[in-house]
């Protein structure tokens, strides 16, 4: 296709948004509600995985030993701790360093109550950050499984009530932009059919002339293209506003004590290339599909 | 070229609209093609132009087998002919001039070709002093001829009018004909016209197809009147 069509076909569209003005309006208007939901919907949803991380790597598990294990087997162990996925850092806590910290928090440093207690009165122990809270159950039952090992102890219901938190969020989500997307297409393509419609004796002419469809068809997807595009942009920079003054109230109304969780919310310039992509490509597949689709029937002549 | 061999033409409901037709017209004929309505004119059309398929039989229209033809092809044959319609079929808010070039623009020709051919076929068709006005400033018979020029902007080897004089007043119906007949001579375009004013057709004679009740029923060339009728 010749630049000099393109150009023309491409005005075209763009003279289909003006003709159509108070259905690009409102189109526009409700595609950036739906983009909100959605933008809002994803931003949350984000943060909850983001808050699941860090919370699940607050948690420690701890893996206790047998007593009178040898140096030799601490040492097997630990190599096999450092092969399993979903574990983190790893610190070895030994019978006496266990021992000294209990007479250090509890006992006020008075280690003579403990006086005539066995050396390995506390048993040696692993102590492990969790990488992947998901599979913390699945972990511990591994450990549980390893030679010389005790006890695993590990803060399975925390981490799973947030894994399941995470898991219902992420559905709801979804099936909000599910339906979203399913409106804002019924939205684009009645605008474009309304362009159509006006347009119908052109693209009948067009047909007879032996214009071929995807000439016929491109002002179209320029139109809904155009329509997405532009409620992307709003959408974005209502969204960006929007969650800058939500963070703003909650770093002033939230207590010292939220304030780690607080500061687990992410600021917007981390999310910004997720939420503008998704919003983009929503907004211009969403606008592209639509005006194919409205086309239907109206290149049959 | 047309050739209609053995055609017949159903529609869906079950209606048949065209009997066995046979029909040939050169290149470089002008045939006029009558009827009374529901006769099977606009089935003819409708096979010609390739909205509708044939039942049976085949439908060779410059070349190009309609019966076999493909969707995607449909573009290509549809340029090499020029419709002319007559409710005229003009876009409103474009002048004359934009209408015209219109057909040349969604077949993807370039805008110097554009600007060299349609002041060339408004001229001939004397409506270059109106190349700015719209379609709704002008007479019947001009829009006619705006959607002349735009059937003629492509070069087409046939054009097909669908009764082009039926919405015009009468003393300018004639100056259609004429105009058609122009172009016929002229360039060696084949003209096919469908029309039911039997007047018309006496008075400028020459091959004339009549269809009734789906079949062929004359084909012959009568001989014009032109002076009689005056």
């Amino acid at each position: 296709m010749r630049a000099s069509s393109m150009r023309y076909l491409v005005k075209n569209g763009f003279k289909n948004l003006w003709n159509n003005r108070m259905m690009t309006v409102a189109s526009v208007g409700t595609l950036i509600a739906c983009l909100l939901i959605v933008g809002i919907a994803v931003l949350f949803s984000l943060n909850v995985d983001n808050m699941v991380e860090y919370v699940g790597e607050q948690n420690e598990l701890v893996i206790f030993m047998e007593a009178g294990t040898t140096e030799n087997q601490l040492s097997e162990t630990r190599s096999q701790l450092s092969k399993i996925s979903g574990l983190g850092d790893i610190t070895y806590v030994s019978s006496e360093e266990a021992m000294q910290s209990i007479v250090d928090k509890y006992l006020d440093g008075d280690a003579g109550l403990l006086e005539g207690m066995d050396n390995d009165f506390m048993p040696a122990s692993f102590r492990c950050r969790i990488t992947d809270p998901e599979i913390v159950s699945e972990i511990t039952d591994t450990l549980q499984a390893l030679p010389y090992v005790q006890e695993v102890e590990a803060p399975t219901e925390i981490t799973e009530t947030l894994v399941r938190l995470r898991k219902m969020i992420n559905v709801f989500g979804g099936a909000i932009i599910v339906a979203l997307v399913i409106v804002s297409l019924v939205i684009i393509t009645n605008t474009i059919r309304a362009s159509v419609f006006t347009r119908r004796r052109e693209i009948n002419i067009m047909k007879y002339v032996g214009a071929t469809n995807s000439f016929i068809r491109i002002p179209f997807i320029v139109e809904g293209m155009v329509l997405g595009l532009l409620s992307a942009c709003i959408a974005f920079g209502l969204v960006w506003a929007g969650y800058n003054v939500f963070l703003d109230i909650i770093r002033m109304e939230s207590t010292s004590l939220m304030a780690g969780v607080v500061n687990q919310v992410m600021p917007f310039s981390e999310l910004a290339t997720q939420v503008l992509g998704c919003f983009l490509l929503s907004g211009i597949s969403v606008g592209c599909i639509g005006s194919v689709f409205s086309m239907r029937g109206y290149l049959k002549v | 070229m047309i050739d209609l061999i053995d055609v017949s033409f159903q529609y869906e409901n079950g209606t048949e609209a065209l009997h066995n037709v046979n029909l040939r017209v050169n290149q470089g004929e002008f045939a006029f093609v009558v009827g009374s309505s529901g006769a099977g004119k606009t089935s003819i059309l409708k096979l010609l132009l390739r909205e509708a398929v044939a039942t049976s039989g085949q439908v060779i229209v410059n070349g190009f087998n309609l019966n076999k033809l493909k969707n995607r092809q449909i573009p290509k044959f549809r340029r090499s002919i020029g419709v002319v319609f007559q409710d005229f079929r003009l876009i409103p808010d474009m002048t004359v001039y934009d209408n015209v070039a219109f057909a040349m623009r969604v077949t993807d020709q370039s805008n110097k070709s554009i600007r060299q051919r349609v002041p060339e076929v408004l001229e001939m068709m004397n409506l270059a002093h109106k190349a700015k006005q719209h379609p709704y400033e002008l007479s019947g018979g001009e829009q006619q001829r705006v959607s002349l020029a735009r059937a003629l902007i492509n070069h087409p080897p046939l054009i097909i009018a669908d009764e082009p004089t039926g919405n015009i007043d009468p003393e300018f119906s004639y100056e259609i004909v004429e105009m058609l007949q122009q172009i016929n001579k002229q360039a060696g375009t084949t003209i096919l016209m469908v029309t039911h004013e039997h007047e018309m057709v006496k008075y400028f004679g020459g091959r004339t197809i009549n269809i009734e009740e789906g079949r062929v029923v004359f084909d012959d060339y009568i001989i014009g009147g032109a002076n009689e009728s005056e």
